[in-house]
């Protein structure tokens, strides 16, 4: 195995050690001195660059997509730095990942437990769908553009036509398969976002059974399979493969556009049911990812939440179950949490007199995070009957990012504004 | 590429500087230049800045200095103000070194220390403002700056300016230290002067210097040699700024002499009080506008003490200056009108205004309230509930709720948490009514 010496630094950055690498790119670990933190640099070659004709141009593409992806900000898409285009050094500079691609979990004797699989391709339908909303297609999805991050944690990695096609794709496609390929892809008709949603499928596919839905020896037949074949249901390679999720996949995995998910919200929708009719109770944490996602989602409170932003949301919450009679918060306690209710009904006494009744998406014990004083219970809070629980400590909430606290003020503006607007009413009216 | 130039070119432009396409070079010191580059990732213009190769072989300076130099680079990376140019990046390495800042079009203040090129003195108490605010704010991130002099202060618009080349080894690897642009040491402090432990005042010597020259056009002292103005600057007093030009108030001559004492206990203690005395020499009348207009630092001052802002951080403040449209408004002056369309709320600076709905007198708001802002928090509320005149003579900020949204996502919060803290106060007041009624 003879491997390139270790080259010094790239651009501006010293390198620490190889992480990877491809027919046409090879992947470093680097250090970004300046801003003190530890980088992965993708440094493409192709031919691409070197063409005299079009180099220039491919050069300046490469630049602009870069860019344009780098605006992607969100939890399951790894974070794009800068990209420089030189004469003889074309690289990428991202957020480093520890913790390799989903490939090591395609083989058929490294399967990971079926809702494990459905959780994680939510979390890749939702990172598509913001970058969809973007204005982003991303031409690649592949379990080798998938990291894992630890948990059901994914960031998707490489969007952009250009920075694909720069790296891996194209060639591999001509010399190795375009397992991953959509028809429309194969055909070279022109693409939007549901080529990714039918390669989301093939991963699915691959996540679940250990193989990819059409094997063949060479790509001519693999091309054939593609825009002719039905792949083997995914339950006939593991049994235990729901009829709901093996109709997910198969759904996302239609030739023609109208057979296939329309869009990701979809696709999404139905991974985050089937989850919840399948697997509620089957992990060891009794509210799942997806579960608190969508939960949240339809929840008046997060209306204005951007997914990144529920995301967070989902991240600094605790999550539970009350029973009725339940007290939750109790009249002169400290408080440094507040709660919203996700589902069922909670009431609000003082002295044992009623004050208020909340339902599913309303807040409470707010006044902890809302006033400056010294955060203390002014009321009892307790359970009505079976009810979910988000609680929050405030002092998660201050280590957001700002467009997070941004929202959470404006709700809670929101609800200020109609409780005052209540109280001058009764006050009038009295 | 033409062999046949006939001129005799300068040494030729580098193609690029680290991953920075060069367009045009900008400035050249002792040690290094400044070139204006592209940053095609970021598609923006940058102001790159070189530092010689030879000077970062200097055996003296070697490896420490490029950790220092790295280290001071970050930390000056971490100012986020509008009257600081912006550090983006910096690079070191063996024989290169570069960093990578904010790119200001509109040339250094060293143009207007020239005699017959000065600027009015109203103008120049405003500039000197600006940068005790914003040296304060880096002195609280626990960053010197060490260098301030006219050639490190960047002018961005009629009185806007940005400081720039932070720390003290950003500006040795420029052409400061060793070799004070002509060779002068003319900005010291006189404890820089004699080697000693620098806090923030050896700044406030420094700008009180800046703030000499910026008035008369003439560093405070002359003289031919390094020794003689180390002599002077250890010993002599400056002739006051008022004897040198026509129309100096007392005031301004009082701010220049304490800015630049000997002795650093009587020389102003921390950038408040320098920031608030040339505040209050603008209120003196010789400074007064004659227009109706408001100087920045009026601006940033009444914002600074009214309560709803006390949370602001200074460029939060500054960005609250530029989006407002600041109204003097006689008695009487109808400001909003019950039942039109609401696309601003104000604050109110000074005066009385009165708060009525049908004729019927609602409130009575003082300085520092603010009115109107229901067009800000509710969807429901673009349609004014009341309507609101001036009692007496008031002056008030008009902030316009779409441009508002333009402001940074920080200064936005902030509002936010002043109008929450404003809501849970009256509500807070209502429920005690309800209850105790």
């Amino acid at each position: 195995m003879s491997e390139a010496p270790l080259r010094d630094r790239i651009g501006k950055y010293p390198v620490m050690k190889r992480l990877g690498s491809g027919a046409t790119s090879e992947v470093f670990l680097c250090h970004d001195p300046f801003n003190d933190r530890d980088v992965a640099v993708k440094v493409v070659s192709t031919d691409a660059f070197d063409d005299p004709a079009r180099g220039k141009l491919f050069k300046k593409l490469f630049v602009n997509e870069a860019s344009l992806a780098g605006k992607l900000q969100h939890p399951h898409i790894v974070q794009i730095y800068d990209a420089v285009a030189e004469d003889r050094l074309n690289y990428i500079v991202m957020e480093y990942v520890d913790g390799g691609t989903l490939e090591k979990f395609c083989a058929s004797d490294s399967l990971l437990p079926i809702e494990r699989v459905v959780e994680m391709a939510f979390k890749c339908t939702r990172a598509l769908e913001f970058a969809h909303r973007m204005g982003i297609t991303h031409r690649d999805i592949k379990p080798a553009n998938i990291l894992h991050a630890g948990g059901s944690d994914v960031k998707i990695t490489d969007f952009g036509a250009a920075l694909n096609s720069a790296s891996e794709t194209t060639q591999v496609a001509a010399i190795g398969s375009p397992a991953y390929m959509s028809p429309q892809q194969v055909k070279e008709h022109p693409l939007d976002h549901r080529t990714d949603i039918y390669s989301m499928g093939v991963v699915m596919y691959h996540l679940l059974t250990g193989r990819l839905p059409f094997q063949a020896s060479n790509n001519f037949s693999l091309i054939y399979q593609i825009t002719n074949m039905d792949p083997p249901a995914p339950s006939s390679l593991r049994p235990e493969v729901p009829a709901r999720v093996e109709a997910i996949v198969l759904r996302a995995m239609a030739k023609e556009h109208d057979d296939r998910y329309p869009d990701w919200e979809a696709f999404s929708l139905d991974l985050a049911e089937v989850f919840r009719s399948e697997y509620v109770g089957a992990t060891k944490e009794e509210f799942a990812d997806t579960d608190k996602f969508e939960t949240l989602r339809t929840l008046s409170f997060f209306e204005n939440f951007t997914d990144a932003e529920l995301w967070e949301v989902a991240r600094m919450s605790s999550w539970r179950t009350a029973t009725p009679g339940e007290l939750l918060m109790k009249e002169g306690e400290p408080g440094d949490f507040f709660c919203i209710l996700a589902e069922g009904e909670v009431k609000v006494t003082k002295h044992g007199k009623l004050l208020n009744l909340l339902r599913t998406g309303e807040a409470f014990g707010e006044m902890a995070y809302l006033s400056k004083s010294a955060p203390v219970r002014v009321a009892d809070v307790a359970v009505m009957n079976n009810a979910k629980i988000i609680s929050i400590p405030t002092s998660n909430l201050e280590q957001a990012s700002d467009p997070c606290r941004h929202k959470f003020d404006r709700a809670f503006m929101e609800i200020l504004v109609e409780r005052l607007t209540m109280a001058n009413i009764r006050l009038s009216g009295v | 590429m033409s062999a046949d130039a006939p001129d005799p070119q300068p040494a030729p432009l580098p193609e690029r500087v680290g991953k920075y396409p060069v367009v045009r070079k900008l400035g050249e010191g002792a040690t290094s230049e400044v070139y204006l580059c592209r940053d095609p990732f970021n598609d923006r213009d940058v102001a790159v800045k070189r530092i010689f190769p030879e000077a970062l072989r200097d055996s003296a300076r070697g490896g420490v200095y490029r950790k220092l130099f790295l280290a001071e680079a970050s930390l000056a990376g971490k100012l986020s103000h509008p009257h600081i140019v912006a550090i983006y990046d910096a690079v070191i390495e063996d024989d290169s070194g570069y960093i990578v800042m904010e790119f200001v079009p509109g040339g250094t203040l060293e143009p207007r220390t020239a005699q017959d090129n000065l600027l009015p003195i109203d103008k120049i108490v405003e500039i000197v403002f600006k940068c005790t605010r914003a040296l304060s704010y880096a002195n609280q991130i626990g960053v010197t700056h060490r260098d301030i002099k006219p050639g490190n202060i960047l002018m961005s618009g009629p009185t806007d300016i940005k400081i720039s080349d932070f720390g003290l080894a950003l500006s040795a690897g420029a052409d400061t230290t060793h070799v004070t642009g002509v060779g002068s040491p003319a900005y010291m402090s006189p404890e820089q002067i004699r080697e000693q432990p620098l806090t923030q005042q050896t700044d406030i010597y420094s700008l009180g210097v800046v703030m000499y020259q910026l008035l008369t056009g003439q560093l405070p002292y002359q003289a031919s040699n390094n020794f003689s103005m180390i002599y002077q600057i250890t010993t002599t007093d400056p002739a006051p700024p008022s004897t040198l030009r026509e129309g100096i108030p007392m005031s301004v001559d009082r701010i220049v002499r304490k800015a630049m004492q000997k002795d650093q206990a009587r020389r102003y203690q921390a950038w408040e009080d320098f920031s608030k005395d040339l505040a209050e020499a603008f209120k003196t009348e010789s400074l007064a506008r004659k227009t109706e207009e408001f100087a920045d630092s009026e601006k940033f001052n009444a914002l600074r003490a009214m309560g709803f802002f006390r949370r602001f951080s200074d460029p939060e403040l500054w960005e609250v200056v530029a989006v407002g449209r600041w109204e003097k408004v006689a008695a009487g002056a109808i400001l909003m009108r019950e039942g039109e369309a609401g696309e601003h709320f104000c604050m109110l600076v000074s005066g009385e205004v009165k708060v009525t709905k049908n004729k019927k007198l609602l409130n009575v708001l003082g300085a520092g309230e603010c009115f109107g802002e229901m067009a800000y928090l509710a969807e429901s509320g673009k349609v004014r509930g009341a309507s609101v005149a001036a009692n007496g003579e008031s002056r008030i900020v008009r902030i316009n709720v779409a441009e508002l949204m333009n402001a940074s996502e920080t200064c936005r919060l902030k509002f936010e948490r002043a109008f929450i803290a404003i809501l849970v106060e009256r509500l807070n007041l209502a429920n005690t009514r309800l209850t105790s009624g």
